[in-house]
């Protein structure tokens, strides 16, 4: 018992020990690992009626994109972070063309499901929404890290910053893409709380951004069906709250183990969207409240190294980009589960490193390349194994 | 205030450089708050997981598993309709003669356009058009020729469905048509005895459930719960198909040598009741029931009246002869050729002075017979009509059937009962006739006509149905004597032309003068012609009755319009029909179930099972003697319906399904489970089966030489799968 209780001891040690750049590798990599499994199950069926009855055509699509995107992850854990810096305005001033580009339908523009979202460049698809998120975050830190307790100043500090995630929003907004505009918005809200604006600002721009989500609600019949849908899904079983009615009854059926790996019939056509939107129901269904909780525990845990590394990152920039890429996956992973279980209106966004889509999957693995490469940089010479990255970082 | 205080504007980077205090760039606290906020956001989340997936984990699951099942109708068989020699008068054709295509569905546009577009001889644009169709269903071609449809089938495209149609078919078509009758369009009972013993043909649809994706396509799982349907029951019919189509040929050729309106026949075993043939001219293929009106699917032998003329004089005779009122050689009177009845004067179409009954049966002379009418009351005359069967439904249970038209006693005038005995005023069918000269025929006993020898319900027990009897209205020697009459009108009388050389013919001619609907009273020369016969006269093997209605080919006599059409039917059923009694010497008069010599008739077998076989012949005290294997009877020694001695042995062949090996497996593979299973079970294996959905594998496999009842396994996969 004793000795039984100090091994637990140990590994429990084993884990604390390690370095926190290590952990979030770990946890990207079990996320990463999770989504292509679910992508394969939950995809199968779809991926069968549209690819020539291949089942497997929709994760062999997306391991290759997952392997691109640990290619760039591991460029962005080596790079160090500070070079960013350099691609901050650059960033921005891409990602505004690019949205124009989709925005104003220019012949690269790719519409599905209604909504221009993409662009084409002959196979290659690119989601440039997706581009914009991190870009934005990137100028966020770069903007706060050259302003410091400037930053403190509406004017000066504040507005630049509203004025670039405006024009981000709003051509999100015309694709259309209400949800992404809104995430847009909320990740900049939340990250200019985090780089230090005053309380009073925070609170009016909080105010004034809820009374505009609100407004722009009301205003769209669509949204506001949606929005009544979460309220009362089997009021309306065929349509707004169709898709929610059939996200629960996916959860539901999985019960605490689920239904197995592959023992999903939800995927068959009757969850819309079930290897992206949805696809965080589909492994309710598979794996239970098991497999639930685990995601959700892993993003929390997530969530919690990015703001550790945040938190201890002696440099400004460092420390805010931490924040902010930490930022924008746990927002975005924590809306698409809040939609899954009925508690926001269904909306167009992925969970990250899981849904199938490859802008967001290969652009979040390289965010959390550089949340990696942050992290070693701050964590001052290992205990053990000094990494050499971290070491430059420091010096 | 005092953070204002210290701002201190300056360049960052120099400020944060390595040199810089370590004061960390975030505060905590703003930290923590976005983190506590997405951990309540986690708890949020974790609650309504816990709500929906533990707490609520039986109802979603039961909403679910109900998305997932559809409840379809399984199509049960239709019962087969035999005639008393087994041979099928329906087919059960099943083919696949509607093509369509699920757009959603289709892989592969413009391949599955080319490859359909070949098959089917339609457009390959006009299907790729269809493909873009917004819709569940499109069809692309109905009614596709024979061998269309399975060569769509073995393409075997996605999206691309080949609809099974079950066509009932007749192939006998017109001979037997107005009996058989056929289906509506949703292969129901519409006509005849399809529509008669629509409950026996019909079967019990089955019911399975299937699990079916949000796009509606099914997959078969054998572990869902399902009722086979219940296949109908099979009919067996007295009719003998050889006798009705030279029934219906004679009749046909009469009809036309005549230039009659329309003609009827029925054909009977006097001694059970039992109908061989009956029809009516025009005929109708049931093959295409829209092609003729509804007066060719009438079975008018059943369904229409005529007045009798002189073939109803038998019953005046019969009445008086039985109630000995008069003698056969006691002479009447007959005034001449015309003879005053109340206000009418009723004539002969030969004048006599006078004739002995049995002479005027043999002229068939209206005043003679009248006056032998006029021997009875009214209401004893009308007991006797009543008691032939006339007046009233024969109970043969069949779509249609009429009991006709006879005045009651208090309706009658002074001349009516003289009127009756010559057939005039009153209404009979053709069955009607059959049925009191089958009286004569067997020796006194009214039967009730037999149609159905036997049938199984669904799933349920073999009916047979045996001769029953109505009522005695002769007594034999009566009935001895009114045969020999009949044999003196084929012999010396109005009936010569229905004599066949060997053997001894009874018959009885009619010719009536068709009543005037319109203006009462009669037609000026339009006529009814009939002639009921039976042979061998001393024990009478078949009877016939032939109506022609209204011939107009410059004769109208029913001795020589009908008599001849008897004759041919006769003649040609001595030649084709398998004979019991011909060889039997002097006619004993018995009651027809007291069959002579202790003579039983064989009922049908075929299609019972081995118990249900031995159980019936039991019954009738005859000895079973079973060769073959197999769980029914296929062949029986003597034919149904024939007379066979009590005791005698009858030889029960049985078959069915082969359980003596030399079963070929058959390949299964890419089939629909439950189609492969249906297969194997046909072939005597037994499907032992993995997984559900399409077949991929088969042990043994396909060719491969099996005992019945050997084990053959198979794995089946979703469709999903299965079809990588």
């Amino acid at each position: 018992m004793a000795a039984r209780d100090r091994a637990r001891k140990r590994r429990g040690n084993a884990w604390t020990r390690l370095p926190i750049a290590t952990k979030l590798l770990a946890v990207t990599g079990a996320l990463t690992a999770l989504g292509l499994l679910a992508v394969y199950t939950a995809g199968s069926a779809y991926s069968e009626l549209h690819h020539n009855g291949d089942p497997t055509w929709l994760v062999t699509m997306q391991g290759k994109r997952a392997l691109i995107g640990i290619a760039f992850m591991l460029l962005c854990m080596i790079l160090p972070y500070r070079i960013w810096k350099l691609f901050a305005l650059p960033g921005v001033v891409l990602a505004a063309a690019l949205l124009v580009l989709v925005t104003l339908h220019s012949p690269l523009a790719h519409t599905a499901n209604g909504a221009t979202r993409w662009l084409k460049f002959g196979s290659i698809q690119f989601q440039p929404s997706e581009f914009a998120r991190y870009a934005l975050v990137l100028f966020i830190a770069w903007w706060a890290w050259k302003k410091g307790r400037l930053m403190r100043e509406f004017t000066g500090g504040v507005v630049p910053v509203l004025a670039v995630a405006g024009v981000f929003a709003a051509l999100t907004f015309f694709q259309p893409d209400f949800s992404t505009a809104a995430m847009l918005l909320l990740t900049t809200l939340v990250l200019l709380h985090v780089v230090g604006i005053r309380p009073l600002h925070f609170a009016a721009l909080s105010l004034l951004g809820a009374g505009a989500g609100v407004i722009t609600v009301l205003k769209s019949d669509y949204m506001r069906q949606r929005v009544l849908a979460v309220i009362d899904p089997a009021g309306d079983p065929t349509g707004a709250g169709y898709q929610l009615l059939q996200s629960f009854i996916s959860l539901g059926r999985g019960g605490l183990i689920g239904a197995g790996p592959g023992g999903s019939k939800q995927k068959l056509f009757f969850l819309p969207e079930a290897h992206t939107d949805f696809i965080y129901a589909i492994i309710g269904e598979e794996f239970g409240f098991l497999g639930t909780f685990a995601v959700l525990a892993l993003f929390i845990v997530l969530v919690y190294l990015g703001l550790r590394v945040a938190h201890r990152s002696p440099e400004p920039f460092g420390a805010f980009l931490a924040a902010g890429i930490t930022l924008t996956v746990g927002l975005y992973a924590f809306a698409n589960m809040l939609v899954t279980v009925g508690l926001l209106p269904p909306t167009g966004l992925p969970l990250p490193l899981i849904s199938y889509g490859g802008t967001s999957l290969i652009i979040t693995l390289a965010a959390l390349g550089v949340l990696i490469n942050i992290a070693r940089a701050t964590e001052s010479p290992a205990p053990r194994r000094p990494s050499p990255a971290a070491g430059r970082a420091g010096a | 205030m005092s953070e204002r205080n210290r701002h201190r504007p300056g360049s960052p980077p120099a400020r944060r450089g390595p040199l810089a205090p370590m004061a960390a760039p975030i505060r905590s606290a703003r930290l923590l708050a976005v983190f506590l906020v997405l951990v309540l956001l986690g708890a949020l989340t974790v609650y309504r997981l816990v709500t929906i997936q533990l707490v609520q984990h039986r109802a979603y699951e039961q909403r679910a598993d109900n998305q997932y099942r559809d409840t379809r109708e399984l199509e049960p068989e239709r019962g087969m309709i035999y005639d008393r020699r087994g041979c099928a008068l329906v087919e059960n054709l099943t083919s696949y003669r509607s093509v369509g295509i699920h757009p959603d569905e289709i892989v592969d546009a413009r391949g599955t356009a080319e490859l359909l577009a070949e098959a089917l001889s339609v457009p390959a644009e006009e299907i790729a058009r269809a493909c873009e169709k917004q819709s569940d269903f499109v069809y692309l071609a109905r009614e596709v020729e024979p061998g269309t449809g399975e060569r769509v089938q073995r393409l075997n495209l996605p999206g691309v469905e080949v609809l099974k149609d079950t066509k009932r078919s007749y192939p006998y078509g017109p001979i037997g048509g107005q009996v058989v009758g056929h289906v509506t369009v949703d292969n129901e009972g519409g006509a005849g005895i399809e529509r008669v013993r629509d409950h026996i043909l019909a079967g019990t649809p089955g019911w399975g459930v299937w699990q079916k994706d949000a796009r509606g396509r099914m997959q078969f799982d054998p572990s869902y719960p399902r009722r086979e349907p219940v296949d109908g029951g099979p009919v067996t019919l007295a009719i003998d198909i050889d006798a009705q189509a030279i029934a219906q040929e004679e009749l046909a050729a009469a009809v036309a040598r005549n230039q009659a309106a329309c003609g009827m026949v029925v054909v009977t075993r006097p001694l059970t009741g039992e109908i061989l043939a009956i029809a009516s001219c025009p005929e109708y293929d049931p093959n295409r029931p829209a092609d003729a009106g509804f007066a060719a699917q009438k079975n008018r032998a059943l369904t229409d009246v005529f007045e009798p003329g002189s073939t109803f004089k038998i019953v005046p005779f019969a009445a008086v002869l039985e109630r000995k009122l008069a003698a056969l050689d006691e002479q009447i009177d007959c005034e001449q050729g015309a003879w005053r009845v109340a206000d009418r004067v009723i004539r002969d179409s030969h004048s006599h002075d006078s004739l002995s009954v049995r002479e005027g049966f043999a002229v068939s002379s209206n005043i003679l017979t009248g006056k032998l009418a006029s021997l009875m009351t009214p209401s004893q005359f009308y007991t006797v009509i009543r008691d032939f069967g006339f007046g009233e439904e024969t109970g043969l249970d069949f779509i249609g059937e009429v009991g006709g038209l006879l005045p009651e006693p208090d309706e009658w005038s002074g001349v009516t009962q003289a009127n009756l005995a010559m057939g005039q005023g009153i209404a009979v069918t053709a069955l009607q006739l059959a049925i009191a000269y089958g009286a004569i025929a067997n020796g006194g006993w009214l039967l009730r006509p037999l149609l159905i020898l036997s049938e199984r319900a669904p799933g349920g027990t073999v009916t047979r149905y045996t001769p029953q009897r109505i009522r005695r209205v002769l007594m034999p020697s009566t009935a001895r004597v009114l045969r020999k009459l009949m044999v003196e009108v084929v012999e010396h009388g109005t009936g010569g032309r229905a004599q066949i050389p060997g053997v001894t013919v009874a018959g009885k001619t009619g010719t009536a003068e068709k009543p005037d609907p319109v203006n009462g009273g009669y037609m000026d020369g339009r006529y009814v012609s009939s002639f009921a016969g039976f042979l061998p006269a001393h024990r009478p093997e078949w009877l016939v009755v032939v109506v022609i209605d209204d011939p107009r080919g410059g004769t109208y006599y029913g001795g020589s319009v009908a008599a001849p059409v008897v004759r041919a039917i006769m003649h040609r059923l001595l030649v084709t029909l398998p004979r019991t009694e011909l060889a039997t010497p002097a006619e004993t008069g018995r009651d027809p179930r007291a069959l002579p010599g202790n003579h039983v008739m064989l009922p049908s077998l075929l299609a019972s099972t081995h118990g249900e076989a031995l159980a019936a012949l039991a019954g009738l005290e005859l000895e079973a003697n079973v060769i073959g294997d197999g769980p029914v009877v296929v062949a029986q020694s003597a034919r149904p319906g024939e007379l066979v001695n009590a005791g005698e042995t009858i030889t029960l062949t049985l078959g069915g399904r082969s359980t003596t090996g030399d079963v070929v497996v058959p390949d299964v593979r890419r089939l629909a489970l439950r189609d492969a299973l249906a297969e194997l079970t046909r072939r005597g294996l037994q499907p032992r089966v993995r997984g559900s959905g399409t077949v991929v594998e088969q042990t043994p496999p396909p060719g491969e030489p099996a005992a019945a009842g050997q084990v053959c396994e198979l794995v089946a996969r979703p469709l999903v799968e299965a079809l990588r």
